[in-house]
């Protein structure tokens, strides 16, 4: 049996993309054969590492396609014609709510890939889905088959390289807290709750603090960047609250490491990577009760169930002054990453690949 | 596990947006709507598009041509002063379209959660009647 993965694109720094390369590393281990392709390939991955879809040989009715579901492809046809089993693993798409008073292009491609998600209820014979969330997700699209649940892998190990030492050098003891969020300029991202509770924090609680929004921001959606700008800006938080925009990745580990607390308002997430990410530093987090958010962070942070930036703004003072809250959650975090490990997520998914072979 | 201190940064909370006021909100903020093609970046667009589909037509491999020279200035005016500003009425209309549709697509989805909503609903109620019968 070969075993045939199936991405949009493959690129660096892309959770999807991690996920399929992990998954591609936890088959060879076990001996399976396999390979990943994709419609587009980041130039800057190692040779060998996938192919274009164009080349991929047809699959045999012993071998085994996974597709990777995040975004519209148009290869509903493509995969109905294999003759082999067909797993989804699938990551969830931004409702185009989200994206509708920003782009009207990137609304209509989430739109299309929900259509599509949706119309490939009958392709598949069993999905992996990265959350209960996404699981559900699936079942309210009329999804019959099986879902099992494996959270997405995570290169930790990718984490403990040296970060970036001129930002370090930049914001290191200086005796101001920082606050970080991790994440895509978005509008599902919700980057406005964050700036607007640390404006709370910084005036009520914090003046000698300092926020960081790492992440870069698509070209169909500067005009919500600039909308965030502006905010600060009105908010008169320039000079203390700051957009990254696209940084290299040990820049972003050395965000990760100054950090003092992680702070997440996201109200569409499939897994939330920069959670566990966070717990892999020691971050305390303080993240809004939304989607796949409570069961990645479990009791990994607090989970506050509204936006507004007051209380918002007292749970941030809350985990950084309360030692012993601190404590309990850095603790819950060390519990939480176990399972989140590598080998722990690799149990899981062979359990779920296990299944699919078996069925 | 943590309701205890929820519940009391919740009551911070509350009393210190009681004593200063709401923040800000977001909504306040203005933002552009994506930004249609400029009028420059349509006719350069109409112009190439123009460019391909006559000039190889009639001067297929003839670099340097006088006569392509010219032919290609006269499909240069004939875009200017005929083909963009329909490209133009075309692209408006196109534009409007768009907008409509996605208006509508985005009722159309809120009726399908509401109906799916209510469905659930009928489920769970049928699904009471059937258990207290």
């Amino acid at each position: 049996m070969k075993v045939y993965q199936i991405t949009p694109s493959l690129s660096y720094g892309d959770a999807v993309s991690n996920d399929a390369m992990a998954i591609r590393q936890i088959l060879q281990e076990e001996g399976y054969e396999n390979e990943i392709y994709a419609l587009t390939l980041d130039p800057r991955l190692p040779e060998g590492t996938a192919r274009y879809l164009k080349d991929m040989p047809a699959p045999q009715k012993e071998d085994l396609v996974m597709y990777h579901g995040a975004i519209g492809t148009g290869l509903i046809e493509k995969l109905s014609e294999f003759p082999c089993k067909k797993v989804m693993v699938y990551h969830n798409i931004t409702p185009p709510e989200f994206f509708r008073p920003y782009s009207r292009m990137a609304a209509r491609a989430t739109r299309i890939g929900y259509a599509e998600i949706e119309e490939m209820a009958g392709v598949f014979d069993r999905c992996i889905a990265d959350s209960e969330y996404n699981k559900q997700n699936l079942l309210e699209m009329g999804y019959e088959c099986e879902i099992d649940v494996c959270p997405i892998v995570i290169p930790f190990e990718d984490y403990d390289q040296e970060p970036d030492a001129e930002t370090i050098a930049k914001y290191k003891d200086d005796g101001i807290t920082n606050l970080l969020f991790v994440g895509r300029v978005a509008p599902n991202k919700k980057q406005e709750d964050i700036i607007r509770a640390f404006c709370v924090y910084q005036k009520e609680y914090n003046p000698k603090s300092r926020l960081f929004l790492v992440g870069s921001c698509g070209d169909d959606l500067k005009n919500y960047e600039t909308r965030l700008k502006d905010y600060i800006s009105k908010l008169g938080l320039e000079g203390k609250a700051f957009l990254t925009g696209h940084i290299p990745f040990k820049t972003i580990l050395a965000y990760y490491r100054l950090a003092d607390v992680f702070v997440c308002m996201s109200e569409h997430e499939g897994f939330c990577v920069p959670v566990p990410e966070a717990m892999h530093f020691g971050k305390p987090i303080v993240a809004y009760e939304s989607s796949a958010v409570p069961e990645t962070m479990g009791d990994g942070g607090l989970l506050v169930d509204t936006k507004d930036p007051y209380v918002v703004a007292a749970a941030i003072n809350r985990v950084l002054t309360d030692e012993g809250l601190k404590k309990e959650i850095l603790k819950a975090q060390q519990e939480k990453l176990v399972e989140l490990s590598y080998e722990g997520v690799k149990q899981i998914f062979l359990k779920c690949f296990m299944n699919i072979c078996n069925s | 596990m943590y309701e205890d201190v929820l519940a009391e940064v919740k009551a911070e909370g509350a009393k210190k947006a009681a004593e200063h006021g709401e923040v800000l909100p977001f909504s306040v903020i203005p933002y552009e709507k994506e930004k249609e093609a400029t009028a420059e970046t349509l006719f350069r667009w109409t112009e190439t598009r123009a460019n391909d589909l006559f000039i190889p037509a009639i001067y297929p491999d003839e670099p340097g041509n006088p006569l392509k020279k010219i032919y290609t200035k006269i499909v240069s005016k004939i875009v200017r002063c005929v083909t963009f500003p329909l490209t133009c009425r075309v692209t408006k209309t196109n534009h409007a379209l768009k907008d409509c549709i996605d208006e509508m697509t985005a009722v159309i989805e809120e009726e399908h959660k509401t109906i799916k909503e209510l469905q659930k609903r009928i489920s769970e109620l049928e699904q009471q009647r059937g258990s207290g019968e």
